[in-house]
C-alpha cells in the first residue's frame, strides 16, 4: 500500500492544479459572458484577408 | 418576400411611411427608413459585421445617426467620468469608463458590440455584460476622441450613456464567488474520498496510514474552511455585532466546531475527523447564494434602464444655443429639447405650448399637451415640435429619479417569505445552540468522551440547512423558469400571491388590444370622393409625424401624394397642402366645423368641406381568445374593468366570452369595484399597462404589467410580462401553483428531517458524520426537488429538430 503514499499527493497536486486553471478561466473573464460566445460560431468565415495583420511578421 | 416585408426598415424594421431610401447592402437590394439606419447596414457590411442580421433573433433599435456627443470631449465631463486605466494592461496613456447601453434586445447586440469596438483604431477593449447593458470602455484618447467611439455605437442605433459606479463591483463579486465555489468542490470532493476510506477503513486501517489520510483531509479542508467559508465567518461576526442570531451563525459555528475539532483530534490521533461534514457544509451553502446573487443581479438590470435621461443638453445662452453636459446646467436655465428627445429636468413650459409623450413615465399613451408655464417631467420624450424648457428640478430631485429609487428600494428589499424564514431560522438557532450545550453538558456526566461527538452531530443535524435552501431554492427555480418565457417576478413575495389568484380583471386598453389603431370605418360626405382617396389623403398628411393616431393611416394606405406645407397644431391635428387644395385631418372641431362637439372620429376637410370620417378601433391581440379560454378552463374567472364606452367594452367581452365587464369606469369606481369583489374573499389579478391604474394595480392582489411601452409602470408592478403575450398569463398561475406545492414539500421535508434527526443525535445514537452526510442529502433533496420546476414539458420531435436552428439558439441565449 505505500503507493498511496505517492498516489495521494498526486491527488492533491492534480486538485490544485484544476483550481489554479478554473482561476485562470474566471479572471480571463471566460465565466463573464455565457451567452454570445455562442453565436460566434454561427457565423460565415470571413473572405480570406490579403492583408498581414501589423502585429505579425511575415514568415 | 411579401409586400408587408418590403415595407419596413431592413436595419430596425420600422414601418416605412413614404420617404425611404433603397441601397445595395450585401448585394441585396434592401430599404430603409433613414439615411442613419442605411449607413449602419452599409457600414456593418463593410467591416465585415454583415452576419449581425442574420444571428440576431430581434430587430435592431432604430439608427441615432444624429445623435450629437461632443460635449462628451469636454474637460468638464473627461473630468467627472473618465479615468486613466490600468497602465499595466494596456498603453499608458489610455483612459476608462463605465458606459450603459440603450438597445441591448439580443445576443447578437452583445455580440456586435465588442466586434464593432475592435474595428475603431484606437479603442482598446470593451467589457460588456449583456444582460445588464453595461460595459467598461477602454481607448486610447491620442487615437481617437470618446465622442466618436460613442457617436459609432449611437449610428448602430446603441446610444450610450454614462452608467453609475459599480460595473466592476459586480463583476469582482461574481468572479470571486465562483472562485469560492471551485476551490469548495474540488477540495470537498477529495477530502470526500478520503473521509470514505476513513469510515470504511476502519479497525483494519493502520494508524499510521489513518494519520496520514487525515493530514491529508487536513491539507485539503484548511482553504475550504478558513478561504472558501470566509463569507459565513464574516456573516457571522457581522450578526454579533448586531445581536442578532442568524443562519450565519449556526453555519460558522458548526463549520468552525468542526473543523477545529477535526485538527486537535488530527494533532492528538484523537477517535473521530469531522473534515467531511465542514467541507461539503461550506460547498453546498457557497452554490446555493451564487444561484440566489445570480437570480437579484438578474433582477436589479431591469432598474438601470430607467436611468434613461440624456447626457448632454441644449442650453439657451442669449440668441445661442450651447451643448453643455446635463450636469452643468442649475435650475433656472432654459434648456431646448428637440423633438424625439427625452426631457433632461423637470421644468416648465417656456414655449407657447408643448406637446409630450409621458408614457415612459405615466404608461399613458396618448400625448399630453401643455401650455406655456405648465409642468412637464423629465424622462418625457418631446413631439410635434421643439420645445423650451425652465428647469425647476433636477438629477436626484427629479420626479423620475424618486421613483426610481423607490423601485431599488423594493428591489433591494428581501422577499416576506425569506425574512419570515430567516426570523423562524434566527428562533430555531438560538434554541439549537442552547440544545447542543444542554445536550454536551447531560452527556460529561454519562459519558466524557461521547461530549464533543454529541455537541457536533446535535449541531449538524440541528442546522436547518435544507429549511434555509427550500425558500431560495424554489424560488429561484421558478423565477428562473418564468424569466425564461420572458416573465419578470419584482418581488418573490409575487409568486406566493399569484399561487392564491382567483380572478383576473384586464383594464381593456393595450391590454387586451394591441394598442395600434386601425381604421375601422371610414364615413364619405363629398360624391367625388372614394375611401382609398380620402385615406391616401389622410396617409399623406400624417406622413412623418410620430402620434399613435397617425399609425393607424400607415404605409399601406400612403399612395405617395405630394404634400407641401405640413404643419401640425397640437391637440388638434394637421393640416397641409396636397395639388393646391388646403387639407385639415383631425378633431371635427379643427376640420370642418368649429362650433360641433367631439365625436371621437378623425375628420378630413378638404378647403373646409367636409370628405370623410374616420372611425379608428383597436384590434384584438392575436392569443386574446385563446388566453381568456385557458384560463377559464384553469378555473379563474375574467373580468374587464375599463375606462372605455360601454359599447365597446361589451362588444370586446363578447367576442373573447368575459361574462362580466364594466365600462366607463373612473379609476375610484375601478378600485371600489375591485375592493368589492376582495371582500367576498376573491383574490384578484390585476393586469394592466398604465399608472392611469396605479391605485387599482397598488390595491389589487397581484399586479401584472404588459409589455416593454412603459418601464416606469411596469416598475410599479408586481409582475411584468416582458413580452407584449397575454398567453404568458395561464404560464404564470400554472408556475406560481407548482412552486407553491414544491415550497410545500420542501418544508415539510426539512421540519420532518430535522425533528426526527435531532432526538437520534441528543441521544448520541448518531455519529457526527451520519448527521452531516443526513444533512447534505436532505439539502441535496430540496434543491433537487425544486430544479424540477425547471424542466420543461418533454418537446416534440419536430421541436427538438428546430432547436439546432441558428434563430432558435439565439432565442435561447436570450431567454434567461
Amino acid at each position: 500500500m505505500n503507493i498511496l503514499l505517492i498516489l495521494v499527493p498526486v491527488s492533491v497536486v492534480l486538485v490544485g492544479l484544476a483550481i489554479w486553471a478554473f482561476f485562470w478561466a474566471v479572471d480571463n473573464g471566460q465565466f463573464d459572458d455565457l451567452e454570445s460566445p455562442a453565436l460566434d460560431m454561427l457565423r460565415e468565415d470571413p473572405a480570406p484577408v490579403s492583408v498581414t495583420p501589423p502585429d505579425r511578421e511575415p514568415p | 418576400m411579401n409586400s408587408e416585408a418590403t415595407r419596413r426598415c431592413f436595419h430596425c424594421g420600422e414601418a416605412l411611411d413614404g420617404g425611404a431610401c433603397t441601397a445595395l447592402v450585401g448585394g441585396q437590394q434592401q430599404t430603409f427608413c433613414c439615411a442613419g439606419c442605411l449607413a449602419a447596414a452599409e457600414w456593418l457590411h463593410t467591416g465585415g459585421l454583415g452576419d449581425f442580421y442574420r444571428l440576431r433573433s430581434r430587430l435592431s433599435p432604430k439608427s441615432e445617426h444624429e445623435a450629437d456627443y461632443s460635449a462628451w470631449d469636454s474637460a468638464a465631463f473627461q473630468r467627472l467620468y473618465v479615468r486613466p486605466s490600468d497602465p499595466q494592461q494596456s498603453a499608458p496613456t489610455a483612459v476608462e469608463m463605465d458606459l450603459s447601453f440603450d438597445g441591448i434586445r439580443c445576443a447578437a447586440c452583445a455580440w456586435l458590440i465588442p466586434k464593432v469596438a475592435a474595428s475603431l483604431p484606437g479603442v482598446i477593449g470593451i467589457d460588456l455584460n449583456p444582460a445588464t447593458g453595461r460595459a467598461r470602455l477602454c481607448w486610447n484618447p491620442q487615437q481617437i476622441p470618446l465622442s466618436a467611439i460613442v457617436e459609432r455605437f449611437a449610428l448602430l442605433g446603441y446610444r450610450a450613456r454614462v452608467a453609475a459606479a459599480g460595473v466592476d463591483a459586480q463583476r469582482a463579486a461574481r468572479r470571486s464567488s465562483l472562485k469560492r465555489i471551485a476551490v469548495a468542490g474540488l477540495a470537498a470532493m477529495q477530502a470526500m474520498m478520503m473521509s470514505e476510506a476513513l469510515y470504511f477503513g476502519g479497525t483494519e486501517m493502520g494508524l499510521p496510514t489513518r494519520d496520514f489520510f487525515r493530514v491529508i483531509t487536513l491539507l485539503l479542508a484548511t482553504p475550504v474552511v478558513l478561504w472558501a467559508g470566509a463569507p459565513f465567518f464574516r456573516g457571522a461576526l457581522i450578526e454579533w455585532r448586531f445581536r442578532r442570531l442568524g443562519m450565519d451563525t449556526l453555519v460558522a459555528l458548526s463549520i468552525g466546531l468542526a473543523y477545529a475539532t477535526s485538527v486537535v483530534e488530527t494533532l492528538r490521533g484523537g477517535p473521530q475527523v469531522y473534515f467531511d461534514a465542514a467541507v461539503m457544509f461550506v460547498f453546498f451553502l457557497l452554490v446555493a447564494r451564487h444561484v440566489e446573487a445570480m437570480a437579484r443581479d438578474h433582477a436589479r438590470a431591469g432598474i438601470d434602464r430607467l436611468q434613461t435621461l440624456p447626457d448632454t443638453v441644449v442650453r439657451v445662452a442669449g440668441e445661442q444655443l450651447v451643448t453643455v453636459g446635463l450636469l452643468e446646467v442649475a435650475i433656472g436655465d432654459v434648456l431646448q429639447v428637440a423633438v424625439g428627445e427625452n426631457i433632461p429636468a423637470d421644468g416648465s413650459v417656456e414655449s407657447a405650448s408643448a406637446e409630450v409623450d409621458e408614457s415612459l413615465l405615466t404608461g399613458e399613451v396618448e400625448s399630453q399637451r401643455r401650455q406655456h408655464g405648465e409642468r412637464v417631467l423629465a424622462g418625457s420624450v418631446v413631439l410635434t415640435a421643439p420645445v423650451r424648457i425652465r428647469v425647476t428640478a433636477l438629477g436626484a430631485e427629479t420626479w423620475i429619479a424618486q421613483l426610481s429609487r423607490l423601485v431599488s428600494h423594493s428591489a433591494a428589499q428581501r422577499p416576506v417569505v425569506v425574512q419570515r424564514a430567516e426570523r423562524w431560522a434566527a428562533r430555531f438557532v438560538a434554541v439549537m445552540i442552547a440544545l447542543a450545550a444542554a445536550a454536551g453538558a447531560t452527556w460529561f456526566f454519562i459519558d466524557a468522551t461521547k461530549v464533543l461527538p454529541v455537541i457536533l452531530a446535535v449541531l449538524a443535524a440541528a442546522c436547518p440547512c435544507a429549511f434555509a435552501l427550500a425558500v431560495p431554492a424554489t424560488l429561484t427555480a421558478a423565477q428562473a423558469r418564468l424569466a425564461r418565457h420572458g416573465i419578470l417576478l419584482l418581488h418573490a413575495q409575487a409568486l406566493e400571491r399569484a399561487a392564491a389568484i382567483d380572478r383576473v380583471a384586464f383594464d381593456k386598453t393595450g391590454t387586451l388590444t394591441s394598442g395600434q389603431p386601425q381604421v375601422a370605418s371610414i364615413e364619405i360626405f363629398d360624391a367625388a370622393t372614394t375611401p382609398a382617396q380620402a385615406l391616401a389623403l389622410a396617409a399623406a398628411l400624417e406622413r412623418g409625424h410620430r402620434h399613435p393616431l397617425a399609425r393607424a393611416f400607415g404605409a399601406a394606405a400612403d399612395a405617395g401624394l405630394a404634400l407641401t406645407e405640413s404643419s401640425a397644431v397640437v391637440g388638434a391635428g394637421v393640416a397641409g397642402v396636397v395639388a393646391g387644395h388646403a387639407l385639415r385631418l383631425g378633431r371635427r372641431q379643427f376640420a370642418d366645423r368649429p362650433e360641433v362637439e367631439d365625436d371621437g372620429r378623425v375628420w378630413l376637410s378638404r378647403d373646409r368641406q367636409t370628405l370623410a370620417a374616420f372611425t379608428l378601433t383597436d384590434h384584438l391581440r392575436d392569443e386574446a381568445a385563446a388566453t381568456i379560454s385557458a384560463l377559464h378552463a384553469a378555473g379563474f374567472s375574467t373580468l374587464i374593468y375599463s375606462g372605455d364606452a360601454n359599447a365597446k367594452v361589451r362588444s370586446i367581452a363578447a367576442s373573447l366570452r368575459i361574462a362580466r365587464a364594466y365600462g366607463e369606469l373612473r379609476p375610484e369606481q375601478k378600485l371600489s369595484l375591485l375592493k368589492a369583489e376582495q371582500h367576498s374573499g376573491h383574490r384578484i389579478a390585476m393586469v394592466g399597462d398604465g399608472i392611469n391604474d396605479a391605485p387599482v394595480l397598488a390595491a389589487a392582489d397581484l399586479a401584472i404589467a404588459i409589455g416593454e411601452a412603459a418601464p416606469m409602470a411596469q416598475k410599479t408592478a408586481d409582475v411584468v410580462l416582458l413580452r407584449p403575450l397575454l398567453s404568458l398569463l395561464p404560464e404564470l398561475f400554472a408556475t406560481a401553483h407548482q412552486a407553491q406545492r414544491v415550497l410545500k414539500q420542501n418544508l415539510a421535508w426539512a421540519v420532518a428531517y430535522n425533528t426526527l434527526m435531532l432526538p437520534m443525535a441528543v441521544l448520541g445514537v448518531m455519529p457526527p458524520w451520519l448527521a452531516a452526510l443526513g444533512m447534505s442529502l436532505s439539502s441535496l433533496l430540496v434543491v433537487l426537488n425544486a430544479a424540477r420546476l425547471l424542466r420543461q414539458p418533454k418537446p416534440s420531435r419536430r421541436q427538438r429538430a428546430l432547436r439546432w436552428l441558428p434563430v432558435t439558439l439565439s432565442n435561447a441565449g436570450w431567454r434567461r
